[in-house]
């Protein structure tokens, strides 16, 4: 593994002191990211995008929604400072601007955030709440939009001396929302029933920590021994739900987990010692290879770059964001004719532990916070990051 | 703006004050510490309870509870405005630790000016962040309150930038480049930068009166506070504005001469002998020019040539012309001795006070200000320390101040160990009070740890005692709590964060839980705790609840002899019901047993959990052997006295069934074992 500290390439960041400790950031889905983002309209200035963070840990807590406007750079812009005060140094980028839209105040930590759609999010919170919001235009024209609350669910896994049980993660699938409990239980909401559709206790007799749709009705949850777990929410009692279990091998953390974008049966987990582990779901039941990173402190959340799941990122509680670049490695090495070896190319990089060893480049995107970084997201060049040192900093040309 | 705001709740808002109603009749006002910077008040007796009303203990169910009330301070910080400069002034602070870090390469005079430079434009940044919340409502959406911004909060920042820059100068910047001591080209600096009145005047005239700007008020004015303001450029190209310019001679000759006005500018290397040479040639160029009745034509280009002159009658005479005694100062300096030594300066500064109605018409940025040209930086942290209401701003300058020369508290050499002892101890008291006042918010305690790393006489002792007592509410936050004990090396934190969280789950009956919490940091005897709850458990239902977490132990079973019992015995039913190899579960029963693994409570059970393997037909699962030892069990159990009643009775039930059984067994198994032993005598 090699540790880029400068690159060519034109990195650019642009952050803001957002007065909130942030937990969760995602960026809104488009359709096409690379034709939208690449290229913003030159009569109308840089393109807007869009993305959504939650916050922790504060007496009110809140949804926001905020518009980045970013074009590609004409200058080389310093690439790993941290956001500047406008007197002594440029406040952004010149080519960048960070704005919030609109917010809404939700009852309790916001624990995740997925899109349903476009213009419709799904959040689960520390107080055992999921909502479902929209962000509509408020007024035409004007580009504002504001946030709604279209549909919520209360105690969605169900509560104990009057204290509803947390959501840990939260997945979504086509209309579908799954939260993973504190307590070790399983609820599927269904975006048209403000009943729940599904409500499996004892998936797990520790704390879930995080929750993939593999399949409509197919669940992997993490928990915080190093387990994951297949849960089948069709099965008729907990007992035929619960499929196989993935070990990590010690019994550690895993805090975050992730699907590859093509091959739903690949999947990462972030661990609490700082390592990333790959899992093939249709194998055996451990980690087919592990990376070791940010020195071994705890890995908030790790995702495959969704429209280039060669590209890894991942942040950690000591302030970390790091790149994963398996593009090298992905490439066939030019020996004894690999070239037309079908069955190489089928192989996923990340499961070729020489591969991951000598020929994925690891830089830092960023330069280290004082203070835990929880969340990150990716589209298209664009990375997404928030933090406990209530900033937000998004990056541009991660990703060429 | 010392204003400790009572609140009933936790709202950035000061509420108004309320009142804590103490009964007349021996009743007292109770006290009671929160975390931090905040207590609890309350009555310590309760107005007489109306007994028929079936009110029991005092505040329970009377139906009249007293409510409690939050009294909490230096809470001015914590609205969103002030929480971006407390995380962007965090940043700064680690900088400037981590660049002064013991084995770091010795950092310059420049690092301390970038980092000095840094926080004010922090300062700054958040001033123009009060001031655009109250022209545009769009930004108050943004920092999510609908507070009215205050003007007083943008004032006093202003005021503090004004300090900052002023120590900046006199302290940071100058001290190690006082070759020759000069200093006023900063300050001069310094007061453009914070009174731009000569600018706005000039633009005044220049808009209202372009055709004949000398007509305006104020020409004059502007002209005279551009020169004390040491600006010859404007000031000359203000008086070429003037209509008669160039039709009179005298405007010639004053534009000569502020041209000629000598400037020491630190770059030009030139020595303060020479440079006061010239200054004095020059002055006396301007007194023979006024001798000569160069500008009896004009009254206005006269009175500015005494000036130029350094004439104290029209130097005192310029004074209502300032805004404050240290514009005048500057001004004055500049004409009358442009090579003050900083040691001087209080000198000046207390005439110039004098001139300005005395100490006391003044303000305590008065104060501050003086205290900074007298350099007595003690009294500048006292004087900040008593007039703002949190420490945000005393701990980050004195930290610098510390950090850049630490004996800039005694100008004495002798005493420079003490001074910086002393300035030592000021600094860790103030940046631990700082430090105390984050950790007293809901949110902000990370922040406030940062700072308490780095105090090192206290701050480890406070941070612990303060990460102890914040709530654990959520998993999320007991993580943290943890991760950063563990970095710290606080390991009893993460030892009674993960018994809280144990305790709490277990609370719940959800033992796996509180199982994984008590396995996290390795607490062996809350492990065989809660071992024990499982085992008892599974006594009671016949079931094991925490299977999944059971199935997994790895090497943490052997954590406590308990755990590893109960991973044993439940890997002794996975052997019975999932691989159906009954003589490994046999074997493995019996050692459990001989091996005193299990405790004594539990021996009824796995006697009876005997039974099926000793009263096999088909096969001996078990040999005489370990049948004898069975038995030996068996007995030793029976005659045990402390054997919970419960047991007891099973075991009264079961005890004829399982000594038949066990000794059949015995019986067939010494037959066979008879056999075999025959069978290889024969061979």
């Amino acid at each position: 593994m090699m540790m880029d500290s400068s690159r060519a390439g034109g990195l650019t960041s642009c952050g803001q002191y957002v007065s909130r400790k942030i937990n969760v950031v995602r960026w809104q889905p488009v359709t096409h990211p690379w034709a939208q983002l690449a290229h913003g309209d030159p009569d109308r200035g840089p393109s807007a995008k869009h993305f959504v963070s939650g916050s922790w840990d504060d007496d009110r807590n809140q949804l926001q929604w905020w518009d980045f406007r970013g074009s590609q750079p004409s200058a080389m812009d310093d690439s790993e400072d941290p956001p500047r005060s406008r007197s002594a140094h440029p406040p952004q980028s010149a080519h960048h601007s960070l704005q919030l839209a609109a917010q809404l105040d939700v009852c309790g930590d916001v624990q995740g955030i997925q899109f349903l759609s476009d213009d419709t999010l799904a959040a689960a919170t520390s107080q055992g709440q999921v909502q479902v919001v929209q962000a509509k235009a408020s007024n035409a024209g004007s580009g504002r939009v504001a946030l709604e609350s279209a549909r919520h669910w209360s105690t969605v896994h169900g509560q104990r001396f009057g204290s509803p049980y947390g959501c840990m993660g939260l997945a979504v699938f086509e209309g579908l929302i799954a939260t993973g409990g504190q307590n070790g239980s399983v609820a599927v909401l269904d975006v048209k029933s403000s009943t729940p559709v599904g409500k499996l206790d004892g998936v797990d007799s520790s704390s879930l920590t995080d929750i993939l749709f593999i399949k409509q009705n197919s669940l992997l949850v993490s928990n915080v021994r190093g387990q994951m777990r297949l849960v089948d929410t069709r099965a008729p009692d907990i007992k035929s739900a619960v499929g196989t279990t993935y070990v990590f091998g010690e019994p550690i953390r895993i805090n975050s987990i992730a699907q590859h974008a093509s091959q739903p049966h690949i999947v990462c987990s972030g661990m609490e010692n700082g390592s990333i582990a790959f899992w093939d779901l249709r194998g055996q039941p451990h980690p087919i290879t592990i990376l070791k990173g940010h020195e071994n402190s705890s890995i908030s959340e790790v995702i495959f770059h969704p429209q280039q799941p060669e590209h890894v990122l991942s942040c950690s509680q000591n302030g970390e964001v790091w790149h994963w670049n398996g593009t090298a490695a992905s490439r066939p090495v030019l020996t004894q004719g690999t070239a037309n070896n079908p069955g190489m190319d089928n192989k996923c990089l990340w499961f070729n532990n020489d591969a991951l060893k000598h020929r994925v480049n690891t830089e830092a995107l960023m330069q280290s916070q004082h203070l835990p970084i929880n969340s990150l997201d990716a589209s298209g060049p664009y990375v997404v990051v928030g933090g406990d040192s209530e900033a937000i900093y998004v990056m541009s040309n991660v990703i060429m | 703006m010392i204003l400790p705001s009572v609140s009933g709740g936790g709202g950035s808002a000061p509420p108004p004050p309320t009142q804590v109603t103490v009964p007349q009749s021996g009743g007292a006002l109770g006290v009671a510490w929160q975390r931090g910077n905040a207590l609890t008040l309350f009555p310590t007796r309760f107005p007489p309870l109306d007994r028929s009303a079936g009110g029991g203990a005092a505040g329970s169910s009377g139906g009249q509870t007293q409510p409690l009330t939050l009294v909490s301070w230096e809470r001015s910080l914590f609205e969103p405005v002030f929480r971006k400069l407390i995380n962007e002034s965090a940043q700064i602070f680690i900088q400037l630790q981590r660049g002064v870090a013991p084995g770091c390469r010795d950092v310059g005079r420049d690092f301390y000016l970038q980092i000095s430079r840094q926080y004010r434009s922090v300062i700054r940044d958040c001033q123009e962040l009060l001031d655009g919340a109250g022209a545009d409502p769009n930004t108050m959406a943004v920092d999510g309150t609908g507070d009215t911004p205050s003007v007083a909060q943008s004032e006093l920042l202003y005021k503090l930038e004004l300090i900052w820059n002023l120590v900046e100068v006199l302290v940071i910047e100058t001290r190690p480049v006082s070759k020759n001591g000069i200093i006023l080209p900063q300050l001069v600096q310094w007061c453009c930068l914070h009174f731009p009145e000569a600018d706005q005047k000039a633009r005044h005239v220049l808009t209202e009166n372009p055709e004949q700007p000398e007509m305006h008020a104020h020409f004059w004015d502007a002209l005279l506070l551009f020169l004390i303001q040491g600006r010859t450029e404007q000031a000359q190209k203000l008086l070429r504005l003037h209509s008669d310019f160039g039709n009179t001679e005298a405007f010639g000759s004053l534009d000569e001469l502020i041209r000629k006005m000598p400037r020491y500018s630190p770059q030009l290397m030139m020595s303060s002998v020479d440079f006061d040479f010239r200054f004095k040639h020059w002055q006396k160029e301007v007194r023979s020019r006024l001798d000569e009745g160069d500008f009896a034509s004009s009254h206005e280009l006269h009175r500015l040539a005494l000036v130029l002159s350094g004439s104290e009658e029209a130097l005192s005479e310029m004074a209502d012309k300032c805004e404050t005694w240290y514009q005048w100062m500057i001004g004055k300096l500049l004409f009358t001795q442009p090579d003050v030594k900083s040691y001087d300066l209080s000198y000046h500064a207390q005439q110039a006070i004098n001139k300005f109605g005395g100490l006391s018409g003044m303000t305590s940025l008065d104060s501050i200000l003086l205290a900074v040209m007298e350099s007595d930086i003690a009294q500048v942290i006292n004087e900040l320390s008593s007039t703002l209401d949190n420490h945000w701003f005393p701990a980050h300058l004195l930290d610098l101040l510390y950090h850049t020369d630490p004996s800039a508290f005694e100008t004495n050499p002798e005493d420079a160990i003490a001074a910086a002892n002393a300035c030592g101890s000021l600094r860790e008291y103030l940046i631990l009070e700082y430090g105390t006042c984050l950790m007293s918010h809901r949110s902000l305690w990370q922040v406030g740890a940062l700072y308490m790393d780095h105090c090192p006489t206290q701050g480890k002792y406070r941070l612990e005692l303060l990460l102890e007592r914040i709530p654990l509410d959520t998993e999320t936050k007991a993580n943290k709590i943890m991760a950063m004990a563990n970095e710290r090396g606080m390991y009893s934190i993460v030892g009674s964060t993960c018994r809280v969280m144990g305790m709490q789950a277990l609370r719940e009956k959800r033992i796996g839980s509180a199982m994984a919490w008590a396995l996290r940091s390795q607490d062996a005897q809350f492990t065989t705790f809660l071992a024990d709850q499982l085992l008892l458990q599974y006594c009671e239902e016949g079931s094991f609840t925490s299977a999944d977490l059971l199935d997994h132990l790895g090497s943490s079973m052997v954590l406590s002899d308990r755990l590893t019992f109960l991973a044993k015995y439940r890997e002794f039913h996975r052997l019975c019901s999932e691989e159906q190899d009954f003589k490994a579960a046999a074997s493995l029963l019996h050692s459990l047993m001989w091996s005193r693994m299990a405790p004594k409570y539990f021996w009824v059970t796995l006697l009876i959990d005997a039974l099926p393997f000793v009263s096999c037909q088909d096969e001996v699962l078990l040999s005489s052997e370990q049948t004898y030892e069975l038995l030996h069990c068996l007995q030793e159990i029976s005659k045990d006295e402390s054997l919970p009643k419960k047991q007891k009775l099973l075991l009264e039930e079961h005890e004829p069934q399982i000594r038949l059984e066990l000794s059949r067994n015995l019986a067939i198994a010494l037959m066979e074992e008879g056999d075999e032993q025959a069978i290889t005598l024969a061979r």
